[in-house]
């Protein structure tokens, strides 16, 4: 018996509520606070005003250098509503991160994996003997502030908060991990944030690739140049100074495709490595490096123009091994369903409603069916946050 | 295996494109691989238990050995089987991963009681069918279950050379030899091959492409006179000419003529036994209505003058068009009916045998076969029969020939007399479909692409149909009755020489000039002749006579060869059957072939 049975049978309400927004991998970095609130800004270090360098064709002399031994670290999250205590939510939290190395073929493997399954949940707030049943059967508890509960959308924020913050740790344990046996040669590229930890944000082979920029480091006319960088070029790299969360590292943007057509943030990436002088020197090469990353494309993820396509294997290596009914599923949601009370998903109350619950297309169906290239980002995609387009 | 795909995350090829920037080039350039998996659909051969009937659960996947393709295909049953011992044929390897397990046939249904019967397609020229068989042949005659007593085959060599080497070895690999060691097989030529070719037009060179001197004394001539070839006068008659009328006179013929003395009611005694006697009689006839009866009448015995004339017609065309297979005036040489040997091959070449002459060839074989098969008095207790080309003897359409008619009934009724077709053609789908369809066992080597779009092959899966577009030599496809799907197996290369090379090792004889062609055949007979005699004692001595004292010779084989030759050309060489004929007309005048008659 799963921890959430054990709760519906000791008088919890099930509930099967999956957030669209809850299995996305959206970056913690759009959700920082502005840069004078946070006390982070730019400083330039390459050149007296942003520039826009040419990064050379990757087919020019000489070629592009791609190292050789390359890992790449990305993670991704799921919860779900399980259970109500009263109008207490009960959530169920999925998070998993891995490291895949690239072996000289051009394959990857893992290397180092991490997963957390794990309940969140007001606590002062529950049914006593439910809070009991949860501690009992749920080994892995993490309680959650609950001033929101009377506000059910606004305790969803909270909770998604919560789940963010717990797996920039585990990605960031992860990494730090990856770190120590990391070979002489090797890169470690980290999808996110890399001034996150500290030893990683200070080694000098590691990188962190930010494909959302909810925050902004520039202002004025730099920022201008930045968000309308012609493809194959590169900004002048600058300083994101550190905080009380953040380490201070050098950062550029580097747009990967041409934007004109689509939008300012079209195949924009932001690049961050040490506070080293060396790093400057080699912006360019490490440009030209990812920029050869660009093939094999990252599709059918809509956000292939700015995600490289290791890191979304690694992805895709996660949600492989994701527990299944933490997806979300296009089944009806009419009342009724819900009389099974032992199971916090009606849907998935008989094994054959588990069946209809796997992925119905095969990947050769994809492949024949696929739809046009999204040049036009014309496809949503379940990690992709629209908010910061909008405007 | 039914069918593979090959996937990848790539969503459309454009992506790949495009991620390479339009430059094909840069391909190869990703620095990264695409995941990519081999998926792989597998049939369910077998489940046990059998009932009651379940979807197969997810598993694990291994490699099948030796005891797994034995039960999985059913073999078990008559591989490992006491009582009754068992009945496996090995027909080849099934391979897979660098394993390969012996998959075996049921003599049962392979040769009957059971389904029997086996027909093989494929592409020509890849030397697949005509190994095959060869292949199997071998493994029959090592394997053929001792509790089912004799076998033998008769193979009907159809083109070329292909079947004229039987028994002489070909060149193995060491890779073919370990296949012959793995199936229990021995790769050794057939010990037991007898080759039957019948006479060109000058009745004493072989018609045959195994003439070399080293191996022509192998041969034996196969040729036959009236009362071999009346028996199957239909074979001879097309279409047009069966009626009651020409039926009723064959009868007639056939009853009260032939072999017997026979008064024709013009003052003349005859006794018919070779086309020469017939020729008389009908002429005896003719003359008899115009003379004696004036020409008023063109009626004799209730029979038309026409319906005699065409009959003669075309019972006369056949010596003519056949000559060298039907001897005008001579004795018959044929298969030894009744001494057939165990584990033998007869090969009956009729390769450059007039059509009409191999309707005839075969007709009479397989007729006779069964005739003394249904008396058990062949000498054997199951006859292999390999007809090649099964496209022109039994086509799906065209008019019913007595040879499809011949084919229909072994297919169907043969096997309870141990009578088994082994047929082969290029296009399945153009053969009848009752003798395809009565093979219990079926095999396939290379198939043409627009073959196997034909409706026949629909059962088959995409992937099945692009293997077997591509299959190598040396690989089939067996469909039987115990599987439940088809297989691939690998065959060695048969042990035996190959037409071709056969020709190449052993090159044809020019054909010799009348003399020096009866020097050889007597010479063969007895080593110890000396050219010179035989060529003074045939000079200036008629050919047909000659002819006949050489076929008595050889049929006689008499312990001083050369002084029984002299003694039979020293007078008259009777016809073999006919010591006392009466012989009142002159010598025969050749038959004309263009006759003035409008028959």
């Amino acid at each position: 018996m799963t921890w959430w049975q054990a709760l519906v049978e000791a008088g919890a309400v099930p509930a099967a509520f999956v957030p669209p927004a809850s299995t996305g991998r959206s970056d913690l970095e759009e959700r920082a606070p502005p840069p004078r609130e946070a006390g982070t800004a730019a400083d330039l270090v390459e050149d007296a005003e942003l520039q826009a360098h040419p990064v050379p064709e990757r087919s020019a002399a000489p070629p592009a250098r791609v190292p050789a031994g390359v890992s790449f670290l990305a993670g991704i999250e799921r919860w779900s509503v399980v259970a109500y205590d009263g109008v207490v939510p009960v959530v169920r939290a999925y998070l998993a991160a891995a490291v895949r190395r690239r072996d000289g073929k051009g394959v990857l493997h893992t290397t180092h994996q991490r997963v957390r399954d794990f309940a969140l949940a007001p606590l002062e707030l529950m049914n006593g003997a439910r809070r009991e049943t949860l501690s009992a059967h749920c080994p892995d508890v993490e309680p959650v502030a609950g001033e929101r509960v009377g506000q059910p959308a606004l305790f969803l924020e909270t909770v998604e908060t919560a789940v963010r913050r717990a797996r920039a740790r585990l990605e960031r344990e992860l990494a730090e991990a990856c770190l120590e046996t990391l070979g002489a040669d090797d890169w470690l590229v980290v999808d996110g944030l890399l001034s996150r930890s500290p030893a990683v944000a200070r080694h000098p082979r590691a990188l962190g690739l930010i494909k959302s920029h909810g925050t902004q480091f520039l202002e004025g006319r730099g920022l201008e140049r930045a968000l309308t960088l012609p493809a194959g070029h590169r900004t002048s790299v600058f300083r994101v100074r550190g905080g009380h969360t953040r380490t201070e590292v050098y950062s550029w943007y580097l747009r990967l495709w041409p934007w004109e057509g689509n939008d300012l943030l079209y195949g924009l990436l932001r690049v961050e490595a040490r506070a080293d002088a060396k790093v400057i020197a080699r912006a360019s090469e490490v440009s030209r490096w990812l920029m050869a990353e660009r093939a094999p494309l990252a599709t059918p993820d809509a956000r292939w123009d700015r995600l490289l396509y290791p890191l979304h294997h690694v992805e895709e290596y996660l949600k492989s091994r994701a527990p299944r009914d933490l997806q979300p599923r296009r089944v009806s949601r009419l009342p009724g369903r819900g009389h099974d009370r032992t199971s916090p998903f009606p849907h998935s109350s008989t094994s054959f409603r588990h069946c209809s619950d796997r992925p119905r297309r095969r990947d050769g169906a994809q492949a024949r069916d696929a739809p046009p290239i999204p040049f036009l980002d014309g496809e949503r995609d379940e990690h992709r946050d629209w908010r910061h387009r909008q405007g | 295996m039914t069918d593979g795909s090959a996937y990848s995350d790539l969503a459309t090829p454009l992506h790949d494109v495009v991620g390479a920037e339009g430059d094909p080039a840069r391909a190869a350039d990703a620095p990264t691989a695409r995941q990519e998996i081999r998926y792989w659909t597998a049939a369910v051969l077998r489940q046990i238990p059998e009932e009651p009937l379940q979807p197969v659960p997810l598993s694990q996947v291994y490699l099948a050995n030796d005891a797994d393709v034995a039960q999985a295909l059913r073999m078990d049953a008559y591989l490992h089987s006491v009582a009754p011992p068992p009945t496996a044929i090995p027909i080849g390897l099934y391979t897979a991963a660098g394993l390969e397990a012996p998959v075996y046939l049921d003599a049962d249904f392979l040769l009957g009681p059971e389904a029997a019967h086996l027909n093989i397609s494929g592409v020509s020229g890849l030397a697949t069918k005509t190994s095959a068989v060869e292949f199997l042949l071998a493994s029959i005659f090592k394997h053929f279950p001792a509790h089912k007593g004799r076998v033998a085959a008769v193979c009907f060599n159809v083109k070329g050379p292909d079947l004229c080497f039987l028994d002489q070895p070909g060149d193995l690999s060491d890779e073919d030899r370990r296949r012959y060691e793995r199936l229990d097989v021995p790769p050794t030529p057939f010990s037991r091959m007898r080759l039957y070719a019948p006479l060109k037009q000058d009745g004493v060179n072989l018609n045959t492409l195994r003439t070399h001197p080293d191996l022509v004394s192998d041969v034996e001539p196969l040729t036959w006179g009236l009362q071999e070839v009346v028996d199957f006068a239909e074979v001879l008659l097309n279409r047009d000419d069966i009626d009651a009328k020409a039926d009723a006179f064959i009868d007639f013929l056939r009853d009260r003529v032939l072999g017997r003395t026979f008064d024709d009611g013009f003052g003349s005694t005859h006794r018919v036994q070779t086309f020469a006697d017939l020729d008389r009689f009908f002429r005896s006839i003719f003359d008899g209505l115009e003379i004696t009866a004036g020409g008023r009448s063109d009626t004799w015995r209730t029979h038309h003058i026409a319906t005699m004339r065409k009959v003669r017609n075309r019972l006369s065309n056949i010596s003519t068009r056949c000559k060298g297979l039907v001897t005008d005036d001579g004795p018959s040489s044929d298969l030894p009916w009744g001494a057939f040997e165990d584990r033998a091959v007869y090969v009956i070449d009729v390769a450059n045998v007039d059509p009409l002459g191999q309707d005839l060839v075969f007709a009479r074989v397989v007729s006779k076969l069964r005739e003394h098969l249904e008396r058990r008095d062949l000498g054997v207790d199951a006859v292999v029969v390999f007809v090649d080309e099964l496209n022109k003897y039994a086509p799906g359409d065209g008019p019913e020939t007595y040879v499809k008619k011949m084919l229909l009934d072994i297919s169907e009724r043969g096997r309870y007399l141990g009578l088994v077709l082994f047929g082969a053609e290029q296009f399945r789908s153009q053969v009848h479909r009752r003798v395809v369809g009565n093979a219990g066992t079926q095999l396939f080597g290379r198939m043409d692409m627009d073959e196997l779009a034909t409706p026949g092959y629909q059962v088959l899966s995409p992937a099945t149909k692009i293997k077997l577009a591509t299959l190598p030599v040396g690989e089939l496809m067996v469909r039987h009755p115990h599987f439940t799907q088809p297989i691939f197996v690998r065959f060695p290369k048969p042990p035996v020489l190959r037409g071709r090379d056969g020709v190449g090792r052993f090159p044809p004889a020019a054909d010799l000039p009348f003399e020096d062609a009866v020097v050889r055949q007597l010479v063969r007979l007895d080593r110890r002749i000396r050219p010179n005699q035989v060529k003074d004692l045939i000079a200036d001595r008629e050919e047909d006579d000659v002819r006949r004292a050489l076929a008595a010779a050889r049929r006689t084989r008499p312990a001083d060869v050369l002084a029984y030759f002299r003694k039979v050309l020293g007078g008259r060489v009777a016809p073999e059957t006919a010591p006392s004929r009466e012989r009142q007309a002159p010598p025969v005048t050749p038959l004309n072939p263009i006759s003035d008659e409008p028959y």
